[in-house]
């Protein structure tokens, strides 16, 4: 199969070697959940390794290590538990700052309720506001500023509990009238999580630190479809903002929540600087209020950012690009912690509406012809996990199989020329991926495999703004996308919903258009399950409907790393207040709440 | 001189109008809506709407052209689609550091091209000449963002000199800023560099053989006098031209180096306004560069009278 | 045209030797045994270095690079002549005809010239694709574009020198037919200038659709020309080095060979030459 040579090689055997030492040293410490179907889906990432490959040997005890209990899905690069934490043996030192390289600015500003926060939004966002809701380690929900959420099913009323004595950055308390007001604000028109609490009828604070938000049954007596909420409240609805914040006509300049670290200054393109907030309402292993830094610096640098660091120009940094991260890997002085725990899909959304793309015939070819392992192996250094769904391996509704097609380009072509006899020869597919050099590298092997098959591909790389443009327009065949993971698998409701697809042309919230009675079906139950099994089965009736139908193209579930100076530790802990830790590293967003810097 | 200035700023109003002008008329054309990609993936068209009435894109284009106008007569020159920060702000925090950048090039380059090209020239035809011309054009030969990413990858990450990205601002820390220039200037200047080796010596290896060389070295002056006095006086207004030319490429140059070195100058503020569709930035940021550009050409013009009074001012050869 | 004597030697010869290869392979690529298909990839060797199989290595997606180099010389060349002509001919005539005629069509040109150079050139760019694509013509287009203004003010000054000469004025004066001078006298006579001009305006082109192909706008791939494959290996500088440096190498020695050629062909002359070659 496929065999490197020269440094390739040698840095994949390094890459697993490394994994297979670290896996051994904790392979007793268990990080997240695993099921059985973990165990199955890193057998059958490595099946398709290469035997004659001497590092071979090497990943198959790495996956011995990996079937023991850790997440199975990356499985070569450190992970959040790989990092030798010599420093637990370290007296923790405050004070400091650190620079941090994020992936993209966040043009639009920090009012979280109007504009949109992808990945690198979130990393600043998280160090300024506090969740009401996060994820632990092992994938499920917890309280943060919220002591509980519970689902009140016969009032249909989610009562959630604020924490109490905590404050805002600018001393307004953190009462239920807060949280009431800040959600309330969600569900205005302007709103971006407008459409993912459509259920959401009122929201109260019946007295000091409880809120109750009602969610109205269905018509004909079906339960509420109240199921996700605790989903947003762990997402960017969650972050509370500030009543004056929320009153300031100039909210996205001056944002205001109850995070660790107060805004002290935003240059556009340049830096977010955000510096120790003396009040905050966590304390430390010293018992003084955490953050132990002093200040963090956020600087945009869309390309560059591992040289960056490896430089010592910056601190730390972030990335989904598997050449970045390896350049960590084995790096004296540098740290890397990857993971693609809960990921987000990586995939090519299919235009329902723009024929042939109708046709599942089209659809299923697209996917037949595709070599997705081989891209993995030839682009990410075989690191990220063939991915056959939109739920990731350890996520709720995630299959080995869920029927969507494996390359076999003769079944491809077979389902062109079928086509084509009816219809007359096919017309060029437009593709739009993203940019930079990476993916225009990667749509060129990709648009190489399908003309083998006899499907002509036109591509074209796409800035941030013009893929949210051409998805809302349905203006494209295929469109490469990275969206949704999380441990929720109902969060997507809106993207596949009929009730969110309109023609090409129209505002659709729903790019692929997907009008689906199955997906509708599930999507709703998911809703409205109130015990876990119903709402794990619909899942998998979703994801076994997307592998069956093609309505995406899944091509990996990605790794996100980050990589920083040996100098910062804690860069993935966040204790919760009621016991436990957070999810280390989840689609490269992480709490800064406890790292430190060794000054010397 | 008085006519001259006269006639420029004229001339200023009206490449201003029709820059300005042509280049709103280009954004529409360009697709793209700065609502949807501010709101993002969930925006609904209710969103998008009440976005287009605070942002007054739902007006024609005609009236928007005029608002634009009238704000910036009223200096005010408009604000962010995407977080209402205001161009003038913008345009302070950023200019600074482009300016530097030009203008450090420009100084390096002429500090190292006028000393070699009078050398070249001087002794035209010889070893010395043929060295400096090759060293020239090989220079010209190299891209600027190839000779960018190898000096990072020598200079930064192998070595350690330099930083990789970013500038340290002059009043914040004058030597580290020094430092943090080094590596993008000399990406700027290193093609101009061999632009000006090659014009210079080319004008005064004509220049050395005109008469009035002949006459001041048979008065017995000094070479030294006759080359740097008289020589390169008479040589400089062929290295204007191109140094007045030059500016508007070094701006474009500025562009790439400031992608390279994640340098947030006036040349990243253009490109990220372009990304974002920020109409209104983009008017501005064009009309200003236009007004530079003019008032560029003005001073050339202007220098040209100072170094050779003979020239009627305003005519560039 | 005159050579300078002696000037034109051994190494000048060199010179256009290895741009006659160039073009020879460029023009014959497609026939060439030993030239591969740019375009096919062989996964099981990708980002190896130079072999006897693949004389300059493969590319991250397994292409050979010497295939691509020579295929990119096809883009690049075509590229560079094509935008070079254009832009010599509309600047040229500009420039010409604003030299020689002076007044007030001089000054409407210079005031065209200027209004087209004050145009940030990225917005142009941007223009120009988003409403014609990206394909060879608008990309020779937009280079010729760029190039026009240059072209126009050099031709330009020539110009204005070669027309103010005493026997070019005697003859205005004597009521020669302006067209009938600016054929006879005053383009023979620029010629060179312009010839010399022209070289260097390859290479700067050939440079800027380099400069296009980083920032993203130039030829869309998977077409190789010299500039998008040294963008696109740029990635890869550390531990494949051999994807950007040979087009790199083979770009430099031909621009190389361009500039010295340019320099060899400069007509020798005792005045001056308003300094821009």
């Amino acid at each position: 199969m496929i065999q490197r040579s020269g440094k390739n090689w040698f840095r994949v055997a390094a890459v697993t070697a490394v994994f297979a030492i670290g896996a051994a040293a904790c392979g007793g410490s268990s990080s997240s959940d695993t099921d059985d179907t973990a165990v199955s889906s890193g057998d059958e990432a490595n099946s398709t390794d290469n035997s004659d490959d001497s590092s071979g040997d090497a990943s198959d005890s790495a996956n011995d290590a990996a079937d023991n209990g850790e997440d199975a899905g990356q499985d070569a690069l450190p992970t959040p538990d790989d990092v030798d934490e010599v420093a637990a043996e370290l007296p923790i030192q405050r004070g400091g700052s650190i620079t941090y390289a994020l992936e993209s600015e966040t043009a639009a500003g920090w009012d979280l309720s109007r504009t949109a926060c992808p990945r690198a939004c979130l990393q600043v966002a998280q160090t300024i506001f506090d969740p009401l809701i996060t994820v632990d380690a092992d994938g499920e929900f917890a309280g943060f500023l919220l002591e509980s959420f519970e689902f009140d099913s016969e009032r249909s009323v989610w009562v959630l509990e604020v924490r109490p004595g905590i404050e805002f950055q600018n001393g307004e308390e953190l009462n239920a009238e807060a949280v009431a007001l800040h959600l309330r604000t969600l569900l205005e028109p302007e709103s971006i999580s407008a459409l993912a609490l459509e259920y959401v009828e009122s929201v109260t604070a019946v007295d000091e630190l409880t809120v109750e938000v009602f969610v109205p049954p269905g018509e004909n007596g079906e339960p509420a479809p109240a199921a996700g909420f605790p989903g947003q409240l762990a997402g960017q609805a969650g972050l509370v903002r500030a009543p004056a914040m929320i009153a300031d006509a100039e909210a996205q300049l001056n944002p205001i929540g109850t995070g660790p670290f107060a805004l002290a200054e935003w240059l556009p393109n340049d830096h977010t600087t955000v510096v120790r907030n003396e009040a905050y309402w966590l304390d430390g292993e010293d018992g003084q209020s955490l953050p132990y830094l002093d200040e963090v610096t956020f600087r945009p640098l869309p390309e560059g950012r591992a040289e960056a660091v490896l430089s010592g120009t910056i601190d730390m940094m972030h990335s989904a690009d598997i050449s970045d991260l390896e350049k960590f890997v084995e790096n004296d002085g540098f740290n890397l912690e990857a993971s693609d725990t809960f990921a987000e899909p990586s995939y090519l959304m299919i235009n329902q509406d723009s024929p042939p793309l109708d046709d599942i015939r089209i659809r299923r070819a697209l996917a037949l012809c595709l070599d997705g392992q081989t891209i993995i192996d030839v682009r990410s250094a075989g690191i990220p996990t063939l991915a056959n769904g939109p739920y990731a391996p350890g996520s709720i509704g995630y299959l080995a199989e869920t029927g969507f097609p494996d390359f076999d380009p003769e079944a491809g072509m077979a389902l062109i020329e079928e086509w084509e006899a009816e219809n007359g020869e096919l017309r060029p597919i437009r593709y739009g991926t993203i940019a930079g050099n990476s993916a225009s590298i990667t749509a060129q092997l990709q648009s190489k495999m399908w003309n083998d098959c006899g499907i002509e591909i036109d591509f074209r790389q796409l800035e941030f703004g013009e893929h949210v443009e051409s998805g809302q327009l349905g203006d494209f065949d295929m469109l490469a996308w990275r969206f949704g993971g999380g441990p929720d698998p109902s969060s997507m409701y809106q993207f596949w919903h009929s009730s969110q697809a309109q023609p090409v042309g129209e505002s659709s919230v729903n790019f692929n258009r997907i009008r689906d009675d199955v997906i509708d079906e599930n999507l709703d139950r998911m809703r409205s399950a109130s015990d876990p099994d119903e709402f794990r089965e619909a899942a998998e009736a979703v994801s076994l409907r997307f592998g069956e139908q093609v309505y995406n193209l899944w091509t990996s579930w990605t790794v996100w790393g980050i990589g920083y100076d040996d100098n910062i530790h804690q860069v993935t802990i966040l204790s919760l207040p009621g016991g436990g830790f957070a999810l280390p590293l989840s689609s490269g967003n992480h709490f800064l709440t406890e790292a430190w810097v060794d000054a010397g | 001189m008085g006519v001259l200035i006269r006639r420029r700023l004229t001339q200023l109003v009206l490449v201003v109008l029709a820059v300005t002008s042509a280049t709103f008329i280009m954004l529409e054309a360009i697709p793209g809506d700065p609502c949807r990609q501010r709101i993002g993936p969930t925006a609904t068209p209710e969103a998008i709407e009440l976005c287009h009435e605070e942002l007054s894109l739902d007006e024609p284009l005609p009236a928007r052209y005029a608002n634009w106008v009238g704000g910036v007569l009223r200096g005010d020159f408009g604000e962010s689609y995407s977080n209402g920060i205001s161009v003038r702000t913008t345009l302070a925090q950023v200019a600074p550091v482009t300016l530097q950048l030009v203008l450090y090039s420009l100084v390096l380059s002429l500090v190292i091209a006028v000393p070699l090209g009078v050398l070249a020239a001087y002794r035209e035809g010889g070893k010395t000449d043929k060295t400096l011309m090759m060293s020239a054009y090989g220079m010209l030969s190299v891209p600027s963002f190839v000779l960018g990413v190898v000096l990072i990858l020598l200079f930064s990450v192998h070595w350690q000199i330099f930083p990789s990205v970013g500038v340290v601002p002059l009043s914040e820390n004058p030597p580290e800023h020094f430092r943090s220039m080094v590596l993008p200037v000399i990406t700027l200047a290193v093609a101009d560099i061999a632009i000006y080796i090659r014009t210079l010596r080319t004008e005064m290896s004509a220049t050395l053989r005109e008469d009035f060389i002949t006459v001041a070295k048979s008065r017995g002056l000094s070479n030294r006098r006759v080359l740097w006095n008289h020589g390169l006086r008479a040589s400089s207004l062929g290295l204007l031209t191109f140094v007045g030319l030059n500016v508007g490429r070094l701006i474009a140059g500025a562009v790439v180096v400031e992608r390279i070195f994640g340098i947030n100058g006036i040349g990243n503020y253009l490109v990220n306004s372009v990304i974002q569709r920020d109409y209104l930035v983009l008017q501005t940021l064009v009309a200003i560069l236009a007004v530079a550009f003019v008032l560029v050409n003005l001073l050339v013009d202007i220098l040209y009278a100072v170094v050779d009074p003979r020239i009627k001012p305003g005519t560039q050869t | 045209m005159k050579l300078r004597g002696g000037k034109f030697g051994l190494f000048a010869w060199m010179c256009v030797a290895w741009l006659v290869i160039v073009t020879l392979f460029a023009v014959l690529a497609p026939w060439i045994p030993f030239v591969d298909d740019p375009e096919n990839s062989d996964l099981s060797v990708f980002g190896d270095g130079p072999s006897w199989s693949h004389w300059f290595g493969v590319d991250e997606i397994g292409r050979d690079v010497f295939a691509r180099v020579v295929w990119g010389a096809r883009m690049s060349l075509v590229i560079g002549f094509s935008a070079t002509l254009m832009a010599v001919i509309i600047g040229g005539t500009l420039g010409l005809v604003a030299g020689f005629r002076g007044g007030r069509f001089d000054s409407f040109v210079a005031a065209t010239v200027d209004i087209a150079l004050a145009v940030p050139t990225l917005i142009l760019l941007l223009f120009v694709v988003a409403v014609f694509g990206r394909s060879l013509p608008v990309i020779i287009f937009t280079l010729a574009w760029l190039m026009v203004p240059f072209s126009a003010r050099v031709i330009r000054a020539a110009t204005l020198s070669e027309s103010h000469r005493e026997y070019i004025l005697a003859a205005r004066v004597s009521g020669a037919h302006d067209r009938r001078i600016l054929r006879r006298e005053i383009l023979p006579a620029v010629t060179p200038v312009i010839l010399t001009f022209a070289l260097i305006v390859v290479g700067i082109v050939i440079l800027l659709e380099g400069t296009l192909a980083f920032i993203g706008l130039g030829l869309p791939p998977p077409t190789p020309t010299w500039g998008s494959m040294i963008s696109e290996g740029r990635t890869a500088l550390d531990d494949a080095p051999h994807i950007s440096l040979f087009p790199s190498a083979i770009m430099f020695l031909t621009l190389l060979a361009i500039n010295i050629i340019g320099d060899a062909v400069q007509p020798r002359s005792g005045k001056r030459e308003s300094g821009v070659i």
